[in-house]
């Protein structure tokens, strides 16, 4: 009997041995990492600030100097419909192509398997409206030259250039891209919601001391041919004038999942 | 009863055992060796000097997946060599080798290196048995010297065996660490992508296919040339001075004429490979065609086949016929390949 029994635990064993132990166990009064990482290109080539030439659509030429945005409101969602939200105030980073250090937030969040991501591109209307003293970090209105007034608000989305067919001084393009819906009078909301699935590239598996790292890939080629097509030489500057809006609907079309690199030592 | 009790838990567990084999496992592999395709050239590496057998082609397949050829254990060559993406660093333009430092050049793609008159992006290593020591040493990828190497292999229990096995004698060096990885890497040889399949007349080009390949033919092949696609040369194809300052070529003849000149790579495997050129700079096939229609920059080596009309120029139907047929290059049973994962 005794034998029985312990080939009997031997078999459960050898099945156990057996399937892929590909889902991890988790307790979700645990937290783990998940990094971000907003690699930046343009129509599939590596944004280089200044230097690298890229062309549109339209055959226009251009090259990029200044390249900032606001993400925010992370959710992470599982595949049973349960989501994390980050704590809104933990959620807001700005990613500035001239910091490397801004292109990968790192957040907090519970044990257990994400198969999608849900971020706000731009600054949302609730905290458009929060006292200044509690604006402090990416948020401060006076550091990071992403503010405008008290009606229009934050300028989520901020991208400065150079491009032969710019009929501007220097041939500079300047796109601002702001508006939360207004304080007092209304104006649009060029506020979007980005929601990527990630069970294709890798789902995100979050583990107590160690890091998630979701590789995502922002091609800014697509402000101008996605579903709008806007060309330079027409609207080289767009800031509270211009098709504000196309730009917002094309910036919400930026960002693919590209892979995931789980359990991750974390530095 | 007792007995006939135990013998059948037995086969139970035997059952077990056999079904938790993977069904590859349970086939009988073939040692291929290399063997080479009916429609390439000769081989450049030299087979003569030490022969190939099964023991070096797998001490070298062992090796190469060791991270103990690394200075503090961590790095092997299939960190950045990943055999699923046709042994490239998918989605790195460039790599992180050891404590996470940064090379400055993409790792490039294994395939069909028996072929290969030098390696590296600036050809600064003219023997494929010169290779791997080139990466063990470099600071960056895995700051090792064969000395340490040799101490940690011959401690190991299997090593000493495998070696004296694989070269007829019980003495190892770093020739013989260097031989071993360099007959594995022979044995990675990619030559059934569809086009292939075409060139045997086992498969045939779709109307796109076939539209695209006689585009690449015309526009492209003068140094991508098949069957291997590339002609080993160095040339500067117009992407101008990176933030790295890499000067390629140069940095090996010290020549100005060499200046910006990269090996011209294979264009083979492509869709497992991204990104593109020495620095990783293009993440699609779209972005590089792109750069040969409009964004060829006028350097001063300017390769003078771009020189004519400023790089290559493609209409957008040119280019959607011609990436249908870089598709068939495409050769997924190499990077499905059983004989090349870790042992």
């Amino acid at each position: 009997m005794k034998n029985l029994l312990g080939a009997l635990v031997a078999i459960v064993f050898l099945f156990t041995n057996c399937s892929k132990t590909e889902s991890i166990e988790t307790d979700s009064n645990k937290n783990g990492q998940v990094k971000l990482k907003f690699d930046l290109i343009v129509n599939g080539k590596k944004l280089v600030l200044n230097d690298y030439t890229y062309t549109n659509s339209n055959g226009e030429s251009f090259n990029i100097s200044l390249l900032k945005f606001y993400v925010s409101n992370i959710v992470l969602g599982k595949p049973n419909g349960e989501t994390y939200t980050v704590p809104k105030m933990e959620s807001f980073f700005l990613i500035d192509a001239q910091d490397n250090k801004s292109l990968y937030p790192i957040i907090s969040a519970p044990e257990g398997e994400y198969s999608y991501l849900q971020f706000n591109l731009g600054v949302d209307s609730l905290t458009n409206t929060l006292p200044a003293e509690q604006r402090t970090g990416v948020l401060d209105v006076s550091k990071h030259d992403m503010y405008w007034t008290w009606n229009s608000g934050y300028i989520h989305f901020k991208i400065e250039g150079a491009s032969p067919q710019a009929n501007t001084v220097n041939n500079q393009f300047k796109y601002h891209i702001g508006f939360f819906g207004g304080y007092s009078s209304p104006t649009p909301n060029n506020n979007r919601i980005i929601t990527l699935d990630l069970s294709k590239a890798g789902i995100s598996k979050v583990q107590e001391n160690l890091s998630s790292d979701i590789h995502l890939m922002v091609d800014i080629g697509r402000i101008f041919d996605a579903v709008h097509t806007i060309s330079i030489s027409e609207y080289p500057t767009i800031m509270t004038q211009g098709p504000h809006e196309q730009m917002a609907d094309n910036y919400a079309t930026m960002f693919t999942h590209d892979h995931t690199h789980n359990f991750q030592k974390i530095n | 009863m007792v007995n006939r009790k135990r013998w059948s838990v037995f086969a139970i567990i035997l059952l077990v055992i056999v079904a938790c084999q993977k069904s590859e496992d349970l086939n009988f592999e073939e040692f291929i060796g290399f063997r080479k395709p009916t429609h390439f050239p000769d081989p450049v590496y030299n087979f003569a000097t030490t022969p190939l057998t099964k023991e070096t082609v797998e001490l070298g397949r062992k090796l190469f997946y060791d991270e103990r050829l690394s200075r503090n254990n961590t790095i092997s060559c299939a960190s950045c060599h990943i055999s699923q993406n046709a042994f490239t660093h998918h989605g790195h333009d460039v790599s992180h080798g050891i404590d996470d430092k940064l090379g400055i050049r993409n790792a490039p793609t294994l395939a069909n290196l028996a072929w290969a008159t030098s390696f590296f992006w600036d050809g600064g290593v003219p023997q494929l048995d010169l290779v791997s020591l080139a990466a063990i040493v470099n600071e960056v990828e895995m700051d090792e010297n064969m000395n340490n190497i040799l101490v940690k292999l011959k401690a190991d229990a299997k090593y000493p065996d495998m070696f004296t096995k694989a070269f007829g004698k019980s003495e190892f060096s770093g020739n013989e660490v260097l031989k071993a990885l360099a007959h594995f890497m022979t044995t990675l040889v990619s030559d059934n992508s569809k086009y292939d399949k075409v060139k045997r007349g086992e498969d045939s080009f779709t109307e796109e296919e076939e539209k695209g390949y006689q585009l690449f033919l015309a526009k492209c092949n003068s140094c991508h040339t098949e069957p291997l696609f590339t002609d080993y040369s160095f040339r500067d194809n117009g992407l101008g001075i990176n933030p790295a300052n890499d000067l390629g070529r140069f940095e090996v003849t010290l020549n100005e004429k060499d200046k910006l000149r990269f090996k011209v790579p294979t264009l083979r495997n492509l869709s497992y490979t991204a990104p593109y050129m020495h620095d990783g700079r293009f993440y699609t096939l779209h972005a590089v065609l792109n750069h040969y229609a409009k964004e060829v920059v006028l350097t001063d080596n300017l390769d003078p086949l771009l020189r004519i009309n400023k790089g290559i120029p493609l209409t957008k139907e040119e280019m959607e016929a011609l990436l249908s047929f870089l598709k068939t290059l495409d050769d997924e049973s190499f990077i499905q390949n059983k004989n090349f994962i870790q042992p």
